[in-house]
């Protein structure tokens, strides 16, 4: 199992390097001059030539992606904001905790809201219960974000007087916006978790459970979750890794000054070292939850575990 | 069973729109709306001038802002009015562009002017500051602070107009900063360019900051700062140990009437009005017309609020590409789009509280008085489009429907839309390409991209409006204009324009007449913006470049 994991991770350098390459190649083709737009229009030509050459962008395309692989893989330094003028570094450090803490909070409410929700659909089934569930998860699936945190701000902020329209200075800051960050994956999660669930309910070893005598609850628990979970933990990794890399729709309307706005100023800036190093982190980071994820699939189900370890032994030329 | 659901569901879609089409009253018809901005009893008061004795010390005032990047004094576009209340420069500009002494001294009676001496057919000018100025961490800021701070900005920060021209910044002594310029300043507003745009930082206090002061700020004004969290707040406090203690000295611009100012890092309008309402912000600015009418008179928050409108300094125009790759190098067609806009129709169109202009020139600046050019006869002071003109110049043009491209950015949506509807209503084939900036500008340089820009320019006057767009020097070859126009006869009026001695009515009214002789450019309108203010406020300090000044501001005090 070890071998695995470290086969994973090497990959994910491998992944991670083709991603710095590629997304460096894409920003030198994009239109659109840095300088031009930290100088704005009325900038003369002699002022943007000057500015260029300071942020090094005169350099050749081969110079520039040299230079950019050795800091970033070697010295680990993603350069200057040519915006916010701190380290790209310091400044991820400093927003990257509120994006996942967001994020975080956001998957404790699909999991403990969406799971629940499923199962009782499932058990329900063609009830009303049932139906308002699939009514729900239309609904909240198919409007968009920012749709939803408008709303809750204006009921809960504005007509209500309840809680802080935006911000983030206290807990109250945050209860609108993760709400918003929610509602849609709470929905997708309940239904994938009732189609799970539905599917799980028919298997033979859940009737012969029943015949066994167990209790309900002891056959929906024991024996009928751990399988039809599964796919919905990877359904639980793509919607942290899609908060975190997503967020801009929510951190806008709210003002939530995270990873989402951060990537958007760059990219409105042509801020390159902020874009470089947004999506690297982010990728690096989508990579680790992917990780995650197969290894609580692997801990949930042991032919799982026993597929990876097999794969890793054939990789590695020694059959088991 | 499936068919009650679908149509509980289609019932439900439809009372959700019906709900989102807002309240039950008409939207406000754009005649009252300009009527009622200008009934505003607040644009009177707030030019009567300061009680400043009997001003009262507000607590504290939180103002929506949009979100800045950095808080570094240098090199950055986008910074919070904070700067001005932190930071310090040797002459700033008042609300009306006028230059005054603030660091430097004052009551130094130089020949060029207050603090000030030059030697005339040379490039130095040496400045004469005070010598008891100081930081918020208590040391001195003297010349080799002043000579500090611009050669960083110089060297290291982004300038607008310094490369090629500024040369030298050296201290002579304490008191003392001499600047070598390449020549003589004798262009309008060149010598404001430099003097009102560097704030003064101690040496030792910038090197000492760990952000290069990009996320703190040690300056030398009535704020200091307090605290700073990137991309939501920013804190400021007064300077009880502000450094000016001779109140003849100390103007309005530099009282600190609030005891802390709070920004609030809000991009989203829709949030600042909703801050506004529950009362979490008391200040925003720059605020849109239709975001602003709940705080009018006889709106729902005009108890709390007042509104303050006033011109902006952005002058929106139609420029053409006149390069032999465009369609629109044929003067012909540049007069037949010029003649198909509708320019009160397009104000009206988007929302009636912009003002149509008749040239290229806005009221907002000093020199637009100087030429009467709502007299002149010509495409830009026309009040109705003729179809039969339009399509007369379209036949001399030989123009056989062939595609026009319309470039525009972003923010200028819903003006490029209904051009281009004006223009397709006379038989103009254009298609409008609505970019980012970056996007547009990397476009604009292209002279077989696009054909007609709307656009929006801005400076310190008319005439640096008219340098910004259309000098041979804001293009890396220095023969064109940034849209591909090549007459150097234009060219050299535009630079005895925009000499101090050439700066005069005649040759203003000459630039503009060989402009529209040629069809080179078209205003269209400039905007009004709306700062909604705390009703407590009783005079509205502004300083340059209308950034409001809340700590200088006065306010009144709280009825018992």
């Amino acid at each position: 199992m070890w071998r695995y994991i470290v086969k994973r991770l090497l990959w994910m350098v491998v992944i991670v390097v083709c991603v710095a390459l590629l997304i460096f190649t894409v920003l030198w083709f994009v239109p659109g001059d840095p300088a031009q737009i930290a100088l704005g229009s009325e900038a003369t030509a002699a002022d943007l030539e000057a500015y260029r050459e300071l942020l090094g962008l005169n350099d050749p395309f081969l110079v520039q992606m040299g230079r950019f692989m050795r800091d970033t893989f070697l010295r680990l330094d993603f350069g200057i904001s040519y915006s916010f003028k701190v380290p790209v570094i310091e400044e991820f450090a400093i927003r990257l905790p509120r994006t996942f803490l967001l994020g975080a909070f956001s998957l404790v409410l699909n999991m403990v809201i969406g799971i629940p929700l499923g199962i009782l659909a499932a058990n329900h089934r063609n009830s009303v219960i049932d139906r308002g569930l699939l009514v729900f998860a239309m609904v909240f699936s198919s409007m968009p974000q920012f749709f939803f945190a408008l709303v809750l701000v204006v009921v809960f902020a504005l007509e209500l007087n309840l809680l802080p329209p935006f911000g983030i200075a206290t807990w109250k800051h945050w209860i609108i916006p993760v709400l918003a960050a929610s509602l849609s994956g709470i929905a997708q999660i309940a239904r994938h978790t009732r189609a799970s669930v539905l599917e799980t309910i028919r298997a033979d070893f859940v009737t012969t459970a029943r015949a066994k005598g167990l209790e309900e609850r002891k056959v929906i628990y024991r024996h009928m979750l751990p399988n039809a979970l599964i796919p919905v933990i990877s359904d639980l990794g793509m919607h942290l890794s899609m908060i975190v890399g997503g967020s801009v729709v929510i951190e806008t309307v709210f003002s939530f000054p995270g990873v989402g706005l951060y990537m958007l100023y760059g990219i409105n800036a042509r801020d390159y070292p902020v874009v470089r190093g947004c999506v690297l982190i982010l990728a690096v980071f989508s990579a680790f939850v992917m990780l995650v994820v197969d290894l609580v699939y692997a801990f949930l189900d042991p032919r799982i575990k026993a597929q990876y370890v097999n794969y890793a032994a054939k990789s590695g030329g020694k059959a088991k | 069973m499936k068919k009650y659901l679908a149509l509980l569901l289609a019932l439900c879609m439809v009372f959700a729109l019906a709900a989102c089409g807002g309240d039950s009253k008409e939207p406000e018809p754009t005649s009252n709306l300009s009527e009622k901005l200008g009934e505003q009893d607040i644009q009177k008061e707030m030019q009567e001038g300061p009680e400043q004795e009997e001003t009262y010390t507000r607590d504290r005032v939180v103002l929506a802002w949009n979100s800045v990047t950095s808080l570094s004094p240098w090199g950055t576009r986008n910074s919070t009015p904070g700067n001005y209340e932190v930071y310090e420069m040797l002459y700033e500009c008042d609300a009306n562009g006028e230059m005054y002494p603030l660091l430097a001294d004052a009551t130094y009676n130089g020949n060029f002017m207050p603090g000030c001496d030059h030697e005339k057919g040379t490039g130095v000018y040496t400045v004469k500051i005070y010598d008891y100025i100081k930081d918020h961490k208590g040391r001195p800021v003297t010349a080799h602070d002043v000579a500090y701070s611009y050669m960083y900005q110089l060297n290291n920060e982004s300038t607008s107009g310094w490369k090629d021209n500024l040369l030298n910044v050296e201290a002579e002594d304490d008191t003392t900063v001499v600047f070598t310029f390449a020549q003589d300043q004798t262009n309008v507003g060149q010598l404001l360019n430099i003097l009102c745009r560097c704030f003064i930082v101690n040496e030792e206090s910038h090197k000492e900051s760990a952000s290069a002061l990009a996320n703190e700020m040690i300056g030398t004004g009535p704020y200091k700062f307090k605290s700073y969290t990137s991309g939501s707040e920013l804190i400021l406090e007064r300077n009880e140990d502000y450094w000016q203690t001779n109140k003849e000295l100390r103007r309005q611009e530099q009282q600190a009437n609030v005891e802390t100012i709070v920004y609030k890092f809000i991009d989203e309008a829709s949030q600042k009005v909703i801050g506004l309402k529950t009362g979490e912000i008391d200040f925003a600015a720059v605020m849109s017309a239709k975001d602003i009418e709940p705080f009018l008179d006889g709106g729902e928050f005009a108890d709390r609020f007042n509104v303050f409108t006033y011109p902006q300094k952005f002058v929106f125009n139609l420029a053409p590409n006149c390069s032999d790759q465009s369609i629109m190098g044929d003067i012909n067609m540049r007069l037949a789009v010029f003649n198909a806009i509708d320019q009160d129709a397009l104000v009206a169109a988007l929302g009636g509280t912009d003002t149509r202009i008749y040239s290229y020139a806005s009221a907002y600046y000093s020199d637009f008085d100087w030429v009467d050019y709502k007299s002149m006869d010509n495409y830009n002071t026309r009040t109705s489009v003729d179809p039969d003109v339009v399509k007369g110049y379209l036949e001399k043009a030989g123009y056989k429907g062939e595609k026009v491209i319309l470039l525009s950015t972003n923010s200028l949506t819903d003006a490029t839309n209904v051009i281009e509807g004006m223009l397709l209503a006379q038989g103009i084939n254009v298609e409008a390409k609505i970019l980012d900036d970056p996007s547009a500008n990397a476009l604009l340089a292209d002279p077989a991209g696009w054909d007609i820009m709307v656009g929006m320019m801005a400076g310190d006057y008319n005439v640096t409006v008219w340098q910004h767009g259309f000098s041979y020097g804001n293009t890396p070859t220095g023969d064109r204009t940034m849209y591909h126009l090549i007459d150097d006869e234009w060219e050299d009026l535009l630079n005895l324009c925009i000499s101090e001695d050439g700066h005069t009515p005649e040759n203003m009214k000459a630039w503009w007449e060989h402009c529209v002789e040629n069809a080179y450019a078209m205003g269209l309108y400039t905007s009004n913006a709306h700062d909604i203010l705390p009703e407590d406020m009783t005079y509205y300090v502004r300083g340059d470049k209308l950034t409001p000044l809340t700590g200088a501001s006065t306010y009144a005090a709280p009825k018992a």
